[in-house]
């Protein structure tokens, strides 16, 4: 293997994981330091299989795992030093207090930063003495990601760690995630199926499709080059013949279409037509979506 | 607390802010790169003056950091800000041809839809030039 890079948090190569009824193929993907990467894919599109076969929660079939240049699992404890996870079903104890779930874990971490965590316990106001039972759902994701981070860790990988919370709570999750990367140094992986969440604080944005990566880009180019072109009256036939569009329609007023290619489509498209940028949102059902139904 | 999307970017000047919308149909990075132009431009942000870093404003608007670099690149490529390795961004000095050409072009975008708009109904000429007159004298009464 060639050297490891300083400023690559996190490589995935090669990741494939079978199941009789499910594959995750051929996985690559790199989060880069400093940056935020949405990891986005529909229910049941394998987004919590890749994060537990990074923390060889399940074992991989092939693949090759490194973070911070170091691989997994041969060198899973001074990985796990490296990375917080928080994945779809927290680990707290539900009978204890955050009080004795902090005082429990930090033995393990010889990197514990009690300050933070003080520091974040009064920023979310989570509470201190009552039973992680008695805690919201919220609160819960905040203590699991307050917990995530006492040992300053390089890399957070959290799997849907803003789902199911009121649009405040959200909005909290995705400061502290800005937070986190602020020094430029450390990196977070997140998977969603919030789109407008990914759209917001995403540097990378990576969309997994029935076990297999569409693409994995940085979101300004990846929102540059899609476009929604549409070609208004009915002298569209012959653009719409083009290879640059796809999922082509007659609507009322002319024919809409779709390019991942817009630079190009600019340079040869001729006649009349004009382009709409699409949100992240639209783009995710464009590729994921009914497809072949 | 800080508004939603809304930086002081001065700090200490309660009137310089930024503001962005989640919602708005403009890209993000559109809208960052002309707020701080309008601040460069207005004489907010002084020549030589520091810019947040990346992340620092990134954070500030909830936005992601890619976001704001490629409102800064753009910035730079424009002549409006320049940056030192290792130091960080500044406002450049603009010249006033640049700094009346960009409060022109700010202006001719929405109207040359309205002209359009107006031609297609058949307006004349004068009665859209007594339009904006009109309009321009209601507006400074406020």
């Amino acid at each position: 293997m060639n050297n490891h890079d300083e400023r690559t948090l996190l490589e995935v190569n090669g990741l494939t994981k079978s199941y009789l009824d499910f594959q995750l193929r051929d996985v690559n993907i790199q989060v880069p330091a400093g940056t935020i990467m949405g990891f986005l894919g529909r229910n049941g599109a394998g987004k919590s299989t890749m994060m537990k076969a990074i923390m060889d929660l399940i074992k991989r079939d092939e693949g090759d795992i490194r973070v911070l240049g170091m691989s997994m699992p041969e060198e899973e404890v001074a990985v796990k030093e490296q990375v917080g996870y928080v994945g779809d079903t927290p680990l707290l104890n539900n009978a204890w207090t955050m009080e004795r779930t902090l005082s429990f874990a930090r033995h393990f971490y010889p990197n514990w930063d009690q300050e933070a965590v003080d520091r974040n316990l009064e920023r979310f106001q989570v509470p201190f003495d009552k039973k992680i039972s008695e805690l919201s759902k919220g609160m819960k994701v905040k203590a699991s990601l307050i917990l995530a981070m006492a040992h300053q860790p390089k890399l957070l990988l959290l799997d849907e760690p803003t789902s199911g919370l009121d649009p405040v709570v959200r909005t909290e999750v995705l400061e502290l995630l800005l937070d986190f990367v602020q020094d430029e140094s450390r990196g977070v992986l997140f998977s969603s199926h919030i789109t407008s969440d990914v759209e917001k604080i995403a540097d990378w944005v990576t969309v997994i499709n029935d076990g297999e990566i569409l693409f994995s880009e940085d979101k300004e180019s990846l929102l540059d080059r899609y476009r929604r072109i549409v070609i208004p009256g009915n002298g569209g036939g012959k653009a719409v013949e083009t290879p640059l569009l796809f999922n082509c329609q007659s609507t009322m007023g002319g024919y809409v279409g779709y390019t991942d290619r817009f630079d190009r489509f600019q340079k040869v498209a001729s006649g009349k037509w004009r382009s709409e940028r699409l949100t992240l949102e639209e783009l995710f059902v464009l590729l994921t979506g009914r497809k072949g139904e | 607390m800080k508004g939603y999307g809304t930086i002081y970017l001065a700090r200490g000047c309660s009137d310089v802010l930024i503001h962005i919308s989640q919602t708005s149909s403009t890209p993000m990075y559109e809208q960052v790169l002309s707020e701080i132009q309008r601040l460069i431009v207005m004489g907010h942000m002084k020549p030589d003056e520091m810019l947040p870093s990346i992340r620092e404003l990134s954070k500030e608007l909830m936005t992601s950091g890619i976001t704001i670099r490629r409102a800064y690149q753009e910035l730079e490529r424009s002549g409006f800000i320049y940056t030192r390795k290792g130091k960080g961004s500044f406002v450049s000095t603009l010249s006033e041809e640049k700094l009346a050409k960009w409060k022109l072009d700010q202006v001719r975008v929405p109207l040359l839809e309205s002209v359009v708009q107006a031609k297609k109904l058949n307006l004349e000429e004068e009665q859209f030039q007594d339009l904006i007159k009109h309009i321009w004298q209601e507006t400074d009464e406020h």
